[in-house]
């Protein structure tokens, strides 16, 4: 569950921030001025920033300069939640290094879209990680090894970047030609789809070997291949 | 400078983000139909694609989604412009897998700064370097990219690589790569190797990101090392 830290001088909008937010899912924190922020964020990284410009001491915008000095955070999405609405003011926010800018007084539908959008970006940053764990499958890009159930397998370099790009899309079909765009690379529309289920055979072969788990990847007729959480 | 890939069907967005982008002397390349985009974006991958309205609209919210599929697009991101006001049609867009949506008529200023916003993410995103050694092939791959090492480069290379982080004095190189006796030996060649190697691998040879050297200690490989 992503955790969101909201920073405003106005307890008021604070609460409801995290009422709302609350409501989708989103774990969230409060800090009532810059200070406090750094305070927090250093205690805890949020997944995301929803940060006011214009408060007593610190203000929002030195709060943005200040993260985006510090190489823990200079990629910690931010969005700028502010009355300060003249375009200057987008875009100093905006150039200080804030990912997005909304103004008061927001629509909830907008605000959550754009978290939404927010978080599902520094997702993808962070698809960077070596390991990745998807229901009982783990895969270790640094080794090539794959464990499920406490065994582990080793893959080939195609096994590899296959699985890898099909728990990178989990609960999606992916379509051979797709695969073979996205894994071998081929010019679209080009390429053969046996290779591709040639590959998928041996990971099968592989995984399901010894695993009580049948149907790692899973065929989706007349689409493709499918790997769910 | 950036690629931005434009996709739209209306002159006065295309006046409006042609201003917008002068300043940061990106490079703009126009489209008018997302049919062939597939090849276009493989001989090209742009880092940015705009969609105006004009477009993004067609088949319900298809678009958005159709470009999300596109393997090559996948981490580029994608501003949409919309004419709507309506909060809960922003929300639809973006949940489309837009990164960011900007109401029209565009602030060209505005657009601007959120361009350098969702750039300046990505090129992040970016940033990290992987290289791919294959030992008894002596093949490296940068970024998916082959390199052609001679040998001595490629054992260079792989010498760096043994120790990601670690510093390797001139003279340790020496005995290692070129296997010379402990003392002798010219830094100078290692040196020149070094230069040659950067001029192969590096963006930018004279600011070198992978194969730096950290002054008194010696060279040192900043990049993710996959062996195969």
């Amino acid at each position: 569950m992503p955790y969101i830290l909201a920073v405003d001088d106005e307890a008021d909008l604070l609460g409801t921030l995290s009422r709302l937010l609350g409501r989708e899912g989103y774990e969230m924190g409060e800090a009532t001025s810059g200070e406090q922020a750094l305070m927090k964020i250093n205690q805890r990284r949020p997944d995301l920033l929803i940060l006011d410009v214009m408060m007593p001491g610190m203000d929002g915008i030195s709060v943005c300069k200040q993260l985006r000095v510090d190489n823990r955070y200079v990629d910690l999405p931010i969005l700028f939640l502010t009355a300060k609405n003249s375009t200057d003011d987008v875009v100093a926010g905006l150039d200080v290094g804030g990912d997005d800018y909304i103004m008061k007084p927001f629509e909830v539908a907008e605000l959550s879209a754009r978290v939404r959008a927010l978080l599902r970006r520094g997702q993808r940053d962070s698809e960077k990680n070596p390991v990745l764990e998807i229901g009982a499958i783990r895969l270790d890009s640094d080794t090539y090894q794959v464990e499920i159930n406490g065994v582990v397998t080793q893959l080939t370099a195609t096994e590899h970047r296959l699985l890898r790009y099909m728990m990178e899309h989990p609960n999606q079909a992916l379509s051979p030609q797709r695969l073979l765009e996205a894994v071998w690379d081929y010019p679209p529309r080009t390429g053969d789809p046996d290779l591709v289920r040639a590959h998928v055979r041996n990971l099968r072969a592989k995984l399901e070997k010894e695993s009580s788990q049948t149907h790692v990847i899973r065929t989706i007729h007349g689409v493709g291949y499918m790997i769910s959480n | 400078m950036a690629k931005i890939l434009f996709l739209h069907r209306d002159q006065a967005a295309y006046d409006s983000v042609s201003i917008a982008v002068s300043p940061d002397n990106h490079m703009l390349i126009s489209m008018n139909t997302i049919d062939g985009i597939q090849e276009t974006v493989y001989r090209n991958t742009p880092d940015m694609i705009i969609v105006d309205a004009s477009i993004l609209f067609n088949h319900g919210l298809n678009t958005a989604r159709q470009l999300r599929a596109i393997p090559r697009l996948e981490g580029v991101p994608i501003l949409a412009l919309t004419s709507t006001r309506a909060a809960s049609e922003i929300a639809q867009v973006l949940d489309a897998g837009c990164d960011d949506c900007v109401r029209k008529p565009v602030v060209e200023r505005e657009l601007a700064a959120r361009m350098r916003a969702l750039l300046r993410r990505h090129k992040q995103a970016d940033t990290q370097v992987i290289l791919q050694l294959n030992h008894d092939h002596h093949i490296v791959y940068l970024n998916g990219r082959r390199l052609d090492l001679t040998r001595t480069e490629y054992d260079l290379l792989e010498t760096l690589c043994l120790a990601p982080g670690e510093h390797f004095s001139p003279q340790a190189l020496l005995e290692q790569v070129w296997q010379y006796p402990a003392g002798k030996g010219d830094p100078a060649l290692v040196r020149n190797h070094v230069r040659n190697l950067r001029r192969k691998l590096e963006d930018d040879p004279d600011r070198p990101r992978v194969v730096q050297c950290l002054q008194g200690r010696g060279y040192t490989i900043n990049a993710v090392i996959e062996r195969w």
